[in-house]
């Protein structure tokens, strides 16, 4: 028991804290590189230090609170951005078990919705620091960042719906079980394994533009686009209460990422591992395997970010409630109708 | 007094004390600050109460959606001091003292009087109904239907509370709709144009329904500075 517990939270606080220095480092690595640039190659060998030197910058420097500002909130919100993120995560299965340890944190009965509700909560940090800094730049993107949380919530919840009625399950640990099969008994899908995303590939596009959407990421990252708004929501931040918010975003994208790789990307499964062999050998194989999964959809959110350039306002509130709704209302409907035509 | 107690006293503690912080404020963004933690702190009653499902959904919708729709109406409107109208008058006061008494007592009530609960558990579905349910489809909870789990909930509301259920939907939709035609100032005009001239967000559909709500809430609250520094 103390072993279980010892070894979830072990990796639950690598992924957690230790991976958004790494990420921050893969994505000035990965811009460099997309633009055609060198990036960080001072600090150590190829930069990989450089991280570290932005850290104790980070820790050294003056933390400044405007004048104006609403102190009180002013030095919460960057916590309740940041502990958000981090909570979510305690319901990813990131493994199958090692020996008598359950590779998760959390086995909750209401399973994925708890994930839903707390990153709702996210939205706070934002609101509350933009508005608390009482500052024109900052409010504008609390608002703006209010109304596209609470937007592309609905949609990321509508998609969830269909995969719950798919899956016959809220739990997550039985979604990736459900998944470890293949996707048909005979014919050429019998060769493919029966993830979400061949599933249920409608909901799948419309869980990761939700993605990206909740994580302020671009193209959606109205609530920080430096060319309208300065800095956004944390432009009168400075020291660690700047850095908090900045790897709350980080630690958001990766919770996005392990949620995306449990529903539709098969979790820690792969085709040909055995569910029923809990030794510790095959554990530690089903945690390679699902931290590998989540590098690449990590990838992909930077890939995309600097490939693509950012929607104006009225084009993401377009694409949430009239494009992305109604194509996920459809797709609950068709599932619905397959799933009584099937059962 | 066994664990539970303790921590049925310790959330209930910091839910009565949120929630007469969130109605003394004078600055509208703590009241909803306060009724976000009151929201939470009730979801974790919910929760001891052997209702997870009916806890998530509390920090989902309340918390999660309608208190960040509380605060961007409020950050929205950034009402300056004299805009807020003022303090409401003794008799109003007084009146508005009773009457939270009054429904104080209807509340408390059933906790005190011992006939009530036996009366409300005979509402309550027999027992052996947890047991009728088909398991769900798929890999899903058939084994693990209990009270309070997500699976009890979808095969009560959409089972013995169907019709219910439906008529407070179509309520809802009643809202939305007259929320929309309320709000939109010419119906005739068509103002959306594929060139972007239409800048306007399109309304919220959850959020049409408790605007008027929430305006009026953020316009009665203690009237007072709206931003930290004014």
């Amino acid at each position: 028991m103390i072993w279980s517990l010892l070894v979830a939270f072990g990796v639950f606080f690598i992924l957690t804290n230790g991976l958004p220095p790494a990420l921050v480092y893969a994505e000035r690595k990965l811009a460099a590189g997309i633009q055609n640039r060198v990036g960080p190659n001072r600090v150590g060998p190829y930069g990989l230090l450089q991280p570290i030197a932005d850290a104790i910058k980070l820790l050294f420097k003056e933390d400044v609170t405007p004048r104006g500002a609403d102190k009180f909130l002013f030095s919460i919100a960057p916590i309740l951005s940041f502990v958000p993120a981090a909570l979510a995560f305690a319901i990813i299965p990131f493994g199958n078990y090692a020996g008598e340890v359950r590779l998760q944190v959390a086995d909750l009965n209401v399973g994925i919705l708890f994930a839903t509700a707390i990153i709702s909560l996210g939205a706070y940090g934002i609101a509350f620091g933009g508005w608390a800094s009482n500052s024109k730049f900052p409010l504008l993107a609390a608002v703006r960042s209010s109304a596209q949380l609470i937007s592309y919530e609905v949609v990321m919840a509508l998609a969830l719906v269909a995969m719950i009625m798919t899956y016959g399950t809220v739990r997550t640990e039985v979604m990736v079980l459900a998944q470890a099969v293949p996707l048909a008994e005979t014919g050429p899908f019998a060769y493919l394994p029966a993830w979400g995303v061949f599933q249920q590939p409608i909901a799948f596009v419309l869980f990761v533009i939700c993605c990206f959407a909740e994580n302020n990421r671009a193209p959606f990252d109205m609530p920080e686009c430096e060319a309208e708004l300065v800095g956004g929501y944390h432009t009168e931040y400075s020291s660690m209460k700047f850095a908090l918010f900045f790897q709350g975003e980080y630690i958001a994208m990766t919770t996005m990422s392990a949620l995306i790789v449990t529903i539709f990307l098969g979790g820690w499964h792969f085709p040909g591992m055995d569910v029923a062999d809990h030794s510790v050998g095959m554990g530690i194989l089903t945690i390679l395997v699902f931290m590998a999964k989540l590098l690449g959809v990590l990838f992909f959110y930077i890939w995309v970010r600097w490939t693509l350039p950012r929607f104006r306002y009225d084009q993401v509130m377009r694409l949430c409630w009239k494009g992305c709704i109604p194509i996920a209302l459809v797709n609950i409907a068709i599932t619905g109708i397959i799933g009584v035509l099937y059962s | 007094m066994a664990a539970a107690d303790v921590i049925f006293l310790v959330i209930s503690i910091i839910a009565v004390g949120a929630a007469a912080l969130a109605v003394t404020r004078k600055n509208p963004i703590y009241s909803a600050l306060f009724m976000m933690v009151t929201l939470l702190v009730v979801a974790a009653v919910f929760q001891m109460l052997s209702s997870p499902f009916l806890a998530v959904m509390q920090v989902l919708l309340y918390a999660g959606a309608i208190m960040v729709l509380f605060t961007f109406v409020i950050m929205l409107l950034s009402l300056r001091p004299e805009e807020m109208g003022e303090t409401a008058p003794l008799p109003q006061r007084i009146f508005a003292a009773v009457v939270a008494l009054g429904v104080f007592a209807l509340l408390a009530f059933p906790a005190i009087e011992p006939g009530v609960p036996a009366a409300a558990a005979s509402l309550a579905p027999p027992a052996a109904e947890a047991v009728r349910f088909p398991p769900a489809a798929g890999t899903g909870d058939g084994a693990t239907v209990e009270f309070g789990a997500t699976a009890y909930f979808g095969h009560t509301i959409f089972g013995r509370f169907v019709l219910p259920f439906e008529l407070v939907s179509i309520l809802v939709l009643a809202a939305v709709v007259a929320v929309m035609v309320l709000a939109k100032r010419d119906l005739s005009k068509r103002d959306v144009a594929d060139d972007g001239s239409d800048r306007d967000p399109p309304p919220l559909s959850v959020s049409a329904a408790h605007a008027g709500s929430i305006a009026s809430l953020a316009t009665s609250t203690q009237p007072t500075s709206h931003g930290p520094g004014a």
